[in-house]
């Protein structure tokens, strides 16, 4: 039995989990990022109101 | 346990662990790789084996993460725990990429095995609806606008999903699949080569940490989104003029 051909499968099979794992995590990273810099200017703002 | 629920304590938790975490997953992925590809080729499915390293943590991963949802659902519906909803929320979408993964590696490592990319056996059918569950619940999140009647109704779903769980475990038994039956959790014991058998378990539990390490980060975005929303209202119920920060943020004031 010849197994070249299906290193094609293992190939596409790894890159696949590679980038559904690869986009889990910065989607998670960008919503923290967006998370904090929506809360900081809110915080901000918040203060700067308080100040006036 | 229960001072967990506090999320100022949550969040100064998850920033002292996640470095911690994220260091032990990377640790087990470069250690499960190795393993995964140092294992010998299986002398029925050759190097398509290699391909199992990857679906069976991933399709256990699914039906994990659709437990600790239902136990979550019930922390919303039964005690109200305060980060009940936020981590049945955050690990939604976890579940959708997980079995993601599980259906096309599986479909992968189908066409060479047995000929076909997919058919509609009783497990693949049964976890394509776990995928389909997963993603309902996510659009059911954004579409209700109201965040407690949104936890409830996702809560109910979630519990009403959960009998899909013993249909997936089950199908390779109930039903004539072309799936194989369960080889490692078996009363008998696995049926796996020790040298197929290693991998396969340092990837199941390097799958485990990504999916506690994304799932930790994750409940702490819910927890500063509902901060977000929580500073919004108070803008707009005091009128503050807070109206350009809120425009930044994406809120509407």
């Amino acid at each position: 039995m010849s197994d070249a051909p299906h290193w094609g499968f293992v190939a596409a099979a790894y890159a696949v989990a590679a980038a559904t794992i690869l986009a889990m995590i910065v989607g998670v990273l960008a919503d923290f990022r967006f998370q904090s810099a929506a809360l900081r200017r809110l915080e901000d703002a918040h203060r700067s109101g308080d100040g006036s | 346990m229960w001072n967990l629920a506090n999320p100022t304590i949550f969040l100064a938790l998850a920033q002292r662990t996640l470095p911690w975490l994220a260091a032990a997953t990377a640790a087990l992925f470069t250690l499960g790789l190795w393993l995964a590809f140092a294992a010998p080729p299986d002398y029925q499915q050759g190097e398509t084996v290699r391909i199992m390293y990857l679906h069976v943590p991933a399709a256990w991963m699914s039906t994990f993460i659709y437990g600790v949802m239902a136990l979550a659902a019930l922390g919303t519906l039964v005690w109200r725990h305060p980060l009940a909803d936020a981590a049945q929320k955050a690990a939604a979408p976890l579940g959708a990429g997980f079995t993601f993964i599980c259906l096309t590696t599986g479909s992968l490592w189908g066409k060479p095995m047995w000929g076909t990319y997919w058919v509609w056996d009783a497990r693949l059918t049964s976890v394509l609806v776990l995928f389909i569950l997963y993603l309902g619940l996510i659009a059911l999140w954004r579409t209700i606008e109201d965040a407690g009647r949104a936890a409830r109704a996702a809560a109910i779903l979630t519990l009403v999903g959960c009998v899909n769980l013993p249909i997936i475990k089950f199908s390779v038994d109930w039903w004539n699949t072309l799936h194989q039956p369960a080889s490692v959790f078996r009363l008998d014991g696995p049926t796996i080569a020790p040298e197929l058998l290693w991998p396969l378990l340092v990837m199941s539990l390097a799958f485990t940490l990504l999916f506690i390490t994304l799932h930790v980060m994750a409940i702490r975005n819910e927890i500063l989104r509902r901060r977000v929303a929580r500073l919004t209202m108070i803008a707009a119920a005091s009128g503050d003029g807070l109206s350009p920060a809120l425009a930044t943020a994406g809120m509407r004031p």
